[in-house]
């Protein structure tokens, strides 16, 4: 099991990344390489140029400017998950990280390239729709754009970035003051993918709720945003019957064949269970740091 | 290699300069050697096991500049200029160090075929954090599989080797 023959180009700046990218029809960015190189053994890819990112200078960085924490492209899961900045200002990303593979594969995998691998079994697209991530995007010519995760998640395994092109950085709002997050996943094992997964965070203001990102994946081919639970929850007291009364409302429809794994009345009939769950975790969490 | 047809010019060989094990070491290899091969293949370490050469086992596990990382996700040619720790190299004088000699005191392995992989992943967990919570001795085992022991007998090494006492 081998990969096909490819150009290797690694470029330490992104203007030379662009050229790679632009050099040969079908280029394509190696991040981690830890969902790309499974691809290229398996010969279910075989791209005739890859344009190895992880020496580019300044991809590498994880800042918090205006509210905002930025996720460089070549931030390690690992990185993030260590990263007090990230403990403290983004506790879904870090209750969703934790979920996803294993310690010595995060230790390559990179957050951009995960949302850019956009696997409708991931948990990340979930956090990144819930939070209103919003992504830098190059376009083949260096012309930058910042694309809203409402409008960057495409069918399965596609995102909105221009052949040619490449994500530099996604950004995350920092959790306000009295926030809480949870992430609740229906998953085989711990840290496999996910046959759905439900991603909250809930911001406590004067005892009732002033903001709900409720979203999830795993039902159709891309994340879901529950805005009628989030409707449901915001001004409302945060008790266990609130919690209930808005996960009931979680619903969405169900792609059948997402993963070989489950049913889409499987997934339709635990959407609830899990957004109830993530809730409930947010809600846990706020208790804890009170 | 079976697949290349002789129409395809040959591929072009990129020089990868690495330190394997306090060594060292370089050769020249097409892009797509995966690291795995390159320390097997190239430099005769078969240490490090392939077992599914996709992700998933762990058995690959190999340090890069001291972390733990699949050496089949990974293309040598990345490495360039970096530093590797394989199985062989994992104890520098050549005796046991005190993870394999927690594998060997609670006989974590039977076939032996997936111990490369949790040794090298293990040492470089206690390297980091010489006295790592049960939740993090067992995300680390998490990353790999072994068909022989059923776990146990690894999980009292790994707790023995973080000088915690064995969960009988
Ligand atoms: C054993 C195992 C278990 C896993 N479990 C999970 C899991 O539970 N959940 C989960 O979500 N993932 C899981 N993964 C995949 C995850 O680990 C990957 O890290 C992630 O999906 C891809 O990130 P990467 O940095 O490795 O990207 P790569 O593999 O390098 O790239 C992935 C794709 O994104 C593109 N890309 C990457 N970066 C950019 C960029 N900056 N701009 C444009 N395009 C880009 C690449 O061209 C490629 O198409 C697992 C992987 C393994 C090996
Ligand atoms: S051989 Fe690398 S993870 Fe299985
Ligand atoms: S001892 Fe045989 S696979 Fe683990």
């Amino acid at each position: 099991m081998k990969p096909a023959p490819f150009d290797y180009r690694r470029p330490t700046t992104v203007a030379a990344a662009l050229t790679d990218l632009s050099s040969v029809a079908g280029a394509r960015v190696l991040a981690g390489g830890q969902s790309l190189v499974p691809l290229l053994s398996l010969r279910l890819a075989s791209p005739p140029v890859l344009v190895d990112i992880n020496r580019v200078a300044g991809l590498d960085l994880l800042t918090t400017t205006d509210s905002r924490v930025h996720i460089g492209a070549t931030v390690r899961q690992a990185t993030v998950l260590a990263s007090p900045v990230a403990a403290r200002h983004l506790p879904l990303v870090v209750a969703a990280l934790t979920r996803v593979s294993h310690p010595q594969v995060r230790a390559r995998g990179t957050v951009v390239g995960n949302l850019c691998h956009h696997d409708p079994a991931s948990e990340m697209p979930a956090v990144a729709v819930a939070l209103d991530a919003e992504f830098t995007v190059l376009g083949p010519d260096g012309t930058a754009s910042t694309v809203a995760a409402a409008d960057f998640f495409g069918d399965q395994f596609e995102v909105a970035v221009p052949v040619g092109g490449l994500v530099t950085e996604v950004s995350f709002p920092v959790a306000p003051p009295g926030s809480g997050a949870g992430f609740f996943e229906v998953a085989r094992k711990a840290r496999d993918y996910a046959l759905l997964s439900a991603a909250a965070q809930l911001t406590v203001t004067d005892g009732r709720i002033s903001a709900a990102a409720v979203a999830v994946t795993g039902l159709g081919h891309r994340p879901l945003r529950m805005d009628t639970v989030e409707d449901a929850l915001r001004g409302a007291a945060i008790t266990a019957d609130a919690l209930r009364a808005a996960a009931r409302l979680a619903t969405g429809d169900a792609v059948p064949h997402v993963n070989r794994r489950s049913t889409a009345a499987y997934r339709t009939r635990v959407l609830p269970v899990a957004v109830h769950r993530a809730l409930r975790a947010a809600a846990a969490q706020l208790e804890e740091d009170r | 290699m079976t697949q290349t047809t002789p129409r395809q010019p040959a591929p072009a060989l990129h020089v990868v300069q690495v330190t394997v094990n306090g060594e060292p070491r370089d050769a020249a290899v097409p892009a797509r050697t995966l690291l795995s091969d390159f320390l097997r293949d190239t430099l005769g370490l078969t240490g490090t096991h392939v077992g599914c050469g996709h992700g998933t086992c762990g058995a690959c596990t190999v340090l890069l500049d001291g972390v733990a990382v699949r050496s089949c996700l990974l293309f040598a040619v990345q490495t360039d200029g970096c530093s590797i720790t394989t199985i062989e190299g994992i104890s520098p004088d050549g005796t046991l160090t005190p993870v394999q000699q927690a594998f060997q005191d609670n006989h974590g392995m039977q076939c032996g075929f997936c111990t490369p992989g949790f040794v090298c992943s293990l040492t470089a967990l206690l390297a980091e954090d010489p006295a790592p919570t049960d939740q993090r001795l067992t995300e680390t085992l998490d990353g790999h599989l072994c068909r022989c022991t059923g776990y146990q007998n690894i999980v009292k090494a790994a707790r023995q080797a973080a000088g915690r006492e064995a969960l009988s």
